[in-house]
Parts: structure tokens; sequence; C-alpha cells
């Protein structure tokens, strides 16, 4: 009885000594950084309360989906978050997997992308449905066997544990000093490589699939698009690490990874724009070279009311990949430019993949459809991102990160 | 004031709980709120363990053996006055914030004008609209709602099971296990299913005691009437269509008006292509019209998503 009571007193002393130094490096952080907090806390409460008014006094109808466009930004951000959490699991694979030992400094922060954008994508998942406390019993309760959402649904908790436990081995190899254990090494690297299998068999190629396989709607049905959705994913998991490397190497003024590495990451990021890119071109053709009325509406909108969508998607990875097949272009500015209009042209793309997708009637007659965001919406957006951003600056401030590049 | 002994206590709990699961009148509420609300969890593992749930009204039947129901629309005697639409919407308890109604009713130039003919260079849909409000003889009108289909979409996507294709060929949704997630909806290539945006009104007294009220943030569409046809009686829809140009029966019967018609009668069904096995077939004899025209009931108003 008594051992139990040492060991007890043990750990609450630990975890005690972990509060108080965690607490003390956000005290420490400097005033910007309680400032961007603060900004972020508001953001947060403007997001919350919106979620409540929807949730629980005026009505989901205070959003701007329809019976005829049933889903509306939140699948969009939700969408976007999956395909980054899946993406941003790319790094793990580079570190463990090909054993690119430049990439280490990102290993943590990339666990923490990809575990906050799955945080993200399920809030967003969570603040669509109409009944969230009763989807709480899913798949347990209640399940479907012929649903795809059912099986995307029950990967969540199976990707969290996967990076969650890869969080561990990564935390516990870096406070020693960057050298684990020999197992702790082995469960790092089957860890890394099995979450990013998992990210993309498991959890995002199943999504495509998820919107592959409405028959109703023209745009989704295509066999193309779950293998379209992890190239999608790739893309944008690389570009958000690029940006956030950058942007902390910025901030800190401190080298993260080194030139040569970003520059490297530059080139991947190129490598699966055109792949998607290549995708884009025979889907888009096939769509207007076979005819087909449904495939011709959907080009119909692309190019006249979505026309700004289309081109900032399309032109918007094809100029980025261009700049990123040139020397030049894999500079640090170069590539903070290219990541950040990866970013903006992968939401273009998932806005019309979501929304272009029901624009079309699925009568002629019904009349002219349209769908635009509300404010609580936005605010609901606006404050899921800014959990996660605050969380994962709080994150990186109270977790040990890999020792950045030392320089040659 | 006077302590509860033990006995009193679970006296007074037992009647608590007794009016919350047994509810004649007053207990009405607190067993909506158990089971139907946002709260209703606890309703639902209650009704996934037991299968019991008070709320469900005394018309939920079960199925009728070997019965496949189905319904035969004449286009031709069909003249869009959309009194079908408006019968529905009462006798299935739909509020106002559901709008269009689960019945709408197009106005086209051709038969075929409703089967996805693609205009590029006109607006979407020119030539057929439901906005009409004059009926014209040089016109087909045509109301569309759920088909009941034997491989319906909507089924195989919904995530929960409420959505279930019964034994009669009823498409049905089990509002208690409807999480709003609206994948139905966007898997329906008939746009027949409808969301509930707000916490639906319908005045007490105008209520249909054998439909249960829904909640906010489910999902719910057309039953065949469930609560008539099970009976043995026949749609709303049917009954209010001034030229009977509706025909509901038992599709199994060869015998049945339903069965006998799609026999004899050239048909078709919407989107076919899909293979979706539409339990609703139209008809469009092209034989002389001769019936009565009456004025039409209102387009529908305040469609979300609609630009006017």
């Amino acid at each position: 009885m008594k051992d139990i009571r040492k060991v007890y007193d043990k750990v609450l002393a630990s975890m005690k000594d972990e509060g108080n130094s965690a607490l003390a490096s956000i005290k420490d952080a400097g005033r910007t950084f309680h400032i961007i907090l603060a900004i972020l806390l508001v953001l947060m409460a403007w997001g919350l309360i919106s979620w409540v008014r929807i949730m629980f006094i005026e009505g989901v109808g205070i959003t701007g989906s329809s019976d005829l466009v049933p889903w509306g930004l939140y699948i969009v951000c939700f969408v976007f978050f999956v395909g980054t959490s899946a993406g941003a699991s790319l790094m793990g694979l580079m570190i463990h997997g090909f054993g690119r030992k430049d990439y280490e400094p990102l290993g943590t922060r990339a666990i923490l992308v990809g575990f906050l954008s799955l945080l993200a994508a399920v809030l967003f998942l969570v603040s669509d449905v109409g009944n969230p406390i009763r989807a709480g019993l899913l798949p347990v309760v209640l399940h479907n066997p012929t649903s795809m959402l059912v099986y995307t649904s029950m990967t969540y908790a199976g990707f969290a544990a996967l990076m969650l436990s890869e969080l561990f081995f990564a935390v516990k190899i870096t406070r020693m000093g960057g050298e684990g254990s020999y197992w702790d090494e082995r469960m790092a690297k089957w860890l890394a490589i099995g979450a990013l299998l998992f990210a993309l068999m498991v959890v995002h190629a199943p999504h495509g699939a998820l919107f592959a396989f409405l028959k109703a709607r023209e745009m989704w049905n295509t066999p193309l698009l779950p293998a379209h959705f992890v190239t999608v994913a790739l893309a944008s998991g690389i570009a958000v690490m690029i940006h956030i490397t950058i942007t902390t190497a910025k901030i800190t003024k401190k080298e993260i990874v080194s030139k040569e590495t970003l520059s490297h990451m530059g080139g991947l990021l190129a490598f699966f724009l055109g792949v998607t890119l290549f995708m884009d071109f025979f889907d888009y053709l096939v769509m207007k070279y076979s005819g087909k009325p449904g495939g011709l509406e959907i080009w119909h909108f692309l190019t006249t009311d979505f026309i700004h969508f289309f081109l900032l998607n399309t032109l918007g990875m094809f100029s980025a990949m261009v700049f990123l097949l040139f020397k030049w272009g894999r500079t640090i500015t170069g590539l903070f430019i290219a990541s950040s209009v990866t970013i903006i042209s992968i939401l273009a793309y998932r806005w019309d993949l979501i929304i272009v997708a029901q624009i079309p009637p699925l009568f002629p007659g019904i009349g002219e459809i349209y769908y635009t965001p509300t404010v609580v919406e936005v605010a609901v957006m606006v404050g899921v991102v800014a959990l996660v951003t605050f969380l994962y600056l709080v994150l990186t401030r109270v977790l040990p990160m890999e020792e950045p590049f030392q320089g040659n | 004031m006077k302590k509860l002994n033990r006995r009193e206590f679970v006296k007074l709990a037992g009647i608590a709980g007794g009016y919350v699961l047994w509810p004649p009148k007053s207990g009405l509420a607190a067993s909506e709120a158990l089971w139907s609300s946002k709260l209703g969890i606890v309703g639902d593992i209650i009704e996934s363990a037991t299968g019991f749930n008070p709320t469900k009204p005394s018309g939920a039947l079960e199925p009728i053996p070997g019965v496949k129901f189905g319904m035969v629309i004449d286009l031709d005697k069909c003249i869009g006055c959309r009194r079908c639409s408006y019968a529905c919407k009462r006798e299935n308890n739909v509020p106002d914030t559901i709008s269009p109604p689960y019945i709408t009713v197009f106005e086209t130039e051709s038969v075929t004008g409703i089967s996805g003919m693609y205009h590029p260079t006109e607006t979407p849909g020119a030539g057929t609209t439901m906005m009409y409000t004059k009926l014209r003889k040089d016109k087909w009108y045509m109301p569309v709602q759920c088909n009941h289909c034997d491989d319906a979409p909507c089924v195989q996507v919904c995530p929960t099971g409420a959505s279930y294709k019964s034994p009669d060929g009823i498409v049905m949704i089990n509002y208690d296990k409807c999480i709003g997630c609206r994948y139905c909806m966007v898997a329906c290539p008939y746009q027949a299913r409808r969301f509930n945006w707000f916490h639906p009104e319908v005045p007490h007294k105008d209520r249909n005691p054998l439909v249960p009220m829904r909640e906010e943030g489910v999902v719910e569409k057309c039953t065949f009437c469930v609560h008539r046809t099970r009976r043995g009686k026949t749609t709303r829809c049917v009954e209010a269509c001034p030229n009977k140009a509706r025909t509901f029966g038992n599709l199994n019967d060869p015998n049945s008006e339903v069965s006998k018609l799609i026999k004899s009668e050239r048909w078709w069904r919407l989107k076919d292509e899909l293979n979706t096995g539409c339990n609703i077939y139209y008809l469009t004899r092209h034989s002389k019209k001769n019936m009565v025209w009456y004025k039409p009931l209102p387009p529908p108003k305040n469609i979300r998503g609609l630009r006017s």
C-alpha cells in the first residue's frame, strides 16, 4: 500500500513539475506571443458563441446550406483539413522510411500539424451535422455497413491514436537528446510509416470514395476521385509544412531546416501538384469530350459562375508547380509564395469540388441554385482554425522540439 | 420542510419516471425531450437496447406481408393544380419551414423536358419551371417526389441506418436515428429529401395525430402515407387529385390497378439509367385530354438556396 502511495506521489510531483515548466515556458514566451494567444482566444469565443447559436438557439437554418446545397463551408473545410492531416504524415515517412535525417527538426511539428488538422476536420464534421450528440453513437450503436461514412468515421480514432503514439515516441526520443533506445527508434519508425499508409489508404482515399459513390452527382461520380484525394492531400500537407517552417523560422529568427531540405520539399510539392494536374486535365477533358449532359453542365458552371475559383484552382496549382521546377523558385521567398499559392488553390479546388458539384439542379426547372456562407458559419470556421492554431502555438512551446538545423 | 423517507422518494421517482416513459398528455413534452431532441441520446440508447420509444405514434404499423407498394402517375391527366402537394403537406404535418414540400410539380414543354435536357446557352431549366402561376393546356405538368427506389442511394449511404427500405417497398426514415449529416440528401438523384433547418412548428389543432412531428436537425420526405396505406387506405395525394391522375397499389398483386396499368401502357421512370429501381411509374398516353381544369394553388415560397 505504501509503495502505491509512493508511486502516486512521484507521478503527481512529476506532473506538477511538467505543468509548472509548461506554464513557465508560456509565460516566458514574450508579449507578442501572449497578444496572439489572446486574439486567438477571442476568435475561439466568437466561433463557440456562433456554434451555440446555430445548434441550440436559432437553428441550423441560420447557415447558408439548403435542401438544394446540403453541404456547405464546413464540408469544404472538413475535406481540406482531413487532407492536410494525411499529407503532413509524409514528413514522418521522409525521416523514418527514407532515412532523411535533415527532415528530423520537422518530425514533432509535422505530427502536431497532422493531429490538429484531424481535430479541425472532426470539429467541422461535428459542426455540420444536425444532431451532433446523436452522431456520437456512430459507429458503435448506430451503423449501416453499406455507408462509407461509417468507415470514414471509424478511421479518425485509429489515425488519432497512431499520431498520438508517434508523438509520444518523438517527444521521448527528443528528451533523450535525439538518440532513443533501440525499441523507441523502431517504434517511432514503424509508427511513422504506418501513420502515412493509414492516412492515405484508410483515411483519405475512402473520403474520395465517399463522394465518388454518389451517382446522383456528376462531378463526384468518377473513379479518379479517391486517387485524386490522395495526391491533393499530399500536396496540401507539404504546402502547409513548408509554410509553417518558413514562418516559424522568420518569427524565431532560427533556421528550422536547411535551405536544401526546404528545396527538396518544394520538389516534392511540385511532383504531387503535377500528378494532381495530370488527373485534373484528363478528368475535365473526358467531361467535355464525352458531352454527357451532367458533365457539360458542370463544365458550364465551372467556366461561368465559378470561373474565379476554377482559375484560382487550376492556374494556381499550375503556376506553383512551374515556379517550383526552377531553382530560383525554390529559394525561401519562392517557396513561401509557391506554398501560399498552393494552399489557396487547394482551398479553391475544395470549394469547387463540394459546392459546384451541388449547384447544377437535378431537374431542369428548379431554378438558379446558389450557396453563400453566412457570418455565423464563417465565425465557426474562424473559431475552429483559431483553436487549432492556438493549440499548435502552445504545444510547440510546451513540448520539446527537435534541435533545429545547426548549419553545415 | 418535511424530509422524504426512502419509500416516499422511490414512489415519487416512480411517478415522475412513469410520466416520462408513459406520457398521456402532460408527460409528452418531457418524453419528447428524452427521445427526440438534441439530448435524445438517452432515448436512443434505451430504444436500441429495448426497441421502446413512447414518442412514436400508435400509427407506426408493421409492413403488410407480401405487399410492395407503388404508384402510377398519368401525366396526361395531371393538370398541375398542386392539390396533391398541399394535401400531402397537411396530411404529414409538414411545417412551412419545409419548402418546397414533399411533392414538387414541374411545368414542362414536353414530357422529356424534366429528364435532364441540357441547355448550355440558356438559364438552367429554361422551358421548365416549378414556379408557374397559371395553367396552360399546351404544357405538361409533372409531379416529382420520393420514388421509393428498390436500390435507393439514400438507404445505401445513410451512416446510421435511419433511412431504410421496408419490406413493403416504402423507403422510410427513423427520425430518432437520423444524425442530420445530409449524406442521403446529396445522394438522392430526385432531390426528394428535406431537412429541418429550424424547429418545425405546426399548430396542435392542425396536426395529424397519426404522423409524428419531426425535430430540428433531421431529414424527412414522402412516406407513401405509411400511416394510411398500412391500414389499407390509399395515399392522401391520390385522394386529393381531382382528375385521378394518380393510382396507388400493390405491385405484387397482378390484379391491382397499378399492375394492370404498367402492363398495358407504355411507362417510364425518372432517371432509369441510374438503376435505382423507382416504384413511381409515369404514363404519357397522348390521349385527348378530357378533364376538369382547376386554378392552381400557389407555387412554393421562400425556398432556401434558390435565387428568386
